[in-house]
């Protein structure tokens, strides 16, 4: 699934059927090259949905147990969000020192959370290639 | 396989960490007098306020010298300046940059001025890196008044901020664009070395 | 204090700090090439191999 489309998904609770939110981002962590959590918008509980507190990843709605599934951000969320972690439109680095250009879209397996594929415009990378996300850039591993 | 680059390529370039964070940019590329051996570099902020770092960056610590970005591992592989700098490169301003000196042939030609100079390095990142030759803005004495030749280097050179000296046989191997350049540099060290 | 009074230390502010960026730009330079006088051959750098292995 991709980021873009997952982007603004709805987020029911299985408890009461009612939405609780909506899917605004996503948390990757690169050492594992999975998703660790999504961040939400319009909810009274927080603004983040562990990825452990993911029922499903549905085409239409994401489902969580209940409507506390959504927390405020703990410190391990923390130290992988914000503006410098986030993937799409930074500049991909190969550990070559060869700049690949800007990642557009990512591709993840809404299942278990893995990080599958990276869009860039010129082509796609492996997700398992991601060895960081810094400021500057992300770094990815060079072709074998 | 190997390629070859020019300095000014080099410098300014990021210095990129694995975790994707850009701590510093290359400011000057040191250099062996004896062997031409890249040291190291040395280093300026990031940022349009950042001035020189007085920490640089030895080769050994480098990972890649990538055409985008230069990287390291961590941050924690900058040594102080010193470790690549001799004591007459850092007590005066400019000391040490070869940038705009004379190149002198051994008997005493002047080729011109050097503007830029050639580096050699591997084509995956490690390895050796060296510098092989100058970009020479010429002098009459090599008939091309004006433009811009390659002179190559022999193994061991002498050079400083004032003059570099090159063989005279140096001048038989002038090349006129960098494609070109890399045999020009295995010719006259194969002369040099070679039985004359 | 009239109006062009302001507008001379205006002016004088702008200046330096104009002077004070083009200073740290000439300190940041054009790159160089420094040569080393004191290193010798023999020791050349061979790259950070391990970590590109570790990888």
């Amino acid at each position: 699934m991709r980021f873009s489309e997952a982007a603004g998904r709805k987020v029911v609770s299985t408890s009461t059927a009612g939405t609780v939110g909506q899917i605004d981002g996503f948390v990757v962590d690169p050492q594992t090259h999975s998703l660790v959590a999504l961040t939400v918008k319009k909810s009274r509980h927080g603004d983040t949905l562990l990825w452990s507190s993911v029922t499903a990843f549905g085409v239409d709605a994401v489902t969580v147990q209940a409507a506390d599934a959504i927390t405020k951000c703990n410190d391990a969320v923390a130290a992988l969000s914000g503006k410098d972690r986030r993937m799409i439109g930074k500049r991909v680095l190969n550990t070559g020192g060869e700049d690949l250009g800007a990642v557009t879209d990512a591709d993840f397996d809404p299942a278990t959370g893995r990080l599958t594929t990276l869009r860039l415009e010129s082509g796609d990378i492996d997700g398992e290639r991601l060895v960081a996300i810094g400021s500057y850039a992300a770094v990815v591993h060079r072709d074998a | 396989m190997s390629r070859l680059l020019r300095t000014s390529e080099v410098t300014r370039r990021p210095v990129v960490t694995l975790a994707g964070q850009d701590v510093a940019q290359i400011k000057d590329v040191v250099f062996s007098a004896g062997g031409g051996a890249v040291i190291g570099f040395t280093l300026a902020g990031r940022g349009l306020f950042s001035g020189p770092l007085n920490q640089a960056l030895p080769w050994a610590s480098v990972m890649a010298l990538g055409p985008d970005a230069v990287m390291i591992r961590h941050e924690e592989v900058f040594a102080p300046s010193a470790t690549v700098l001799d004591g007459s490169a850092s007590s005066v301003g400019s000391g040490g940059d070869v940038l705009g000196s004379q190149v002198l042939t051994e008997s005493g030609t002047e080729l011109g001025t050097v503007v830029d100079v050639i580096l050699e390095t591997a084509e995956a990142g490690g390895g050796h890196c060296d510098v092989v030759g100058y970009e020479v803005a010429a002098s009459e004495k090599l008939g091309t008044n004006g433009t811009r030749v390659f002179i190559p280097l022999p193994d061991t050179l002498a050079a400083s901020s004032e003059h570099l000296i090159v063989p005279d046989s140096a001048t038989r191997f002038v090349a006129h664009d960098l494609a070109g350049f890399g045999a020009a540099v295995k010719a006259f060290r194969h002369e040099l070395e070679g039985p004359t | 204090m009239s109006w062009w009074v302001w507008l001379v230390v205006g002016v004088v502010v702008i200046t330096v700090v104009l002077v004070g960026l083009l200073i740290v730009q000439m300190r940041r330079r054009r790159g160089g090439a420094i040569v080393n006088q004191s290193q010798s051959t023999g020791d050349r750098g061979l790259g950070d191999e391990q970590a590109a292995a570790d990888l």
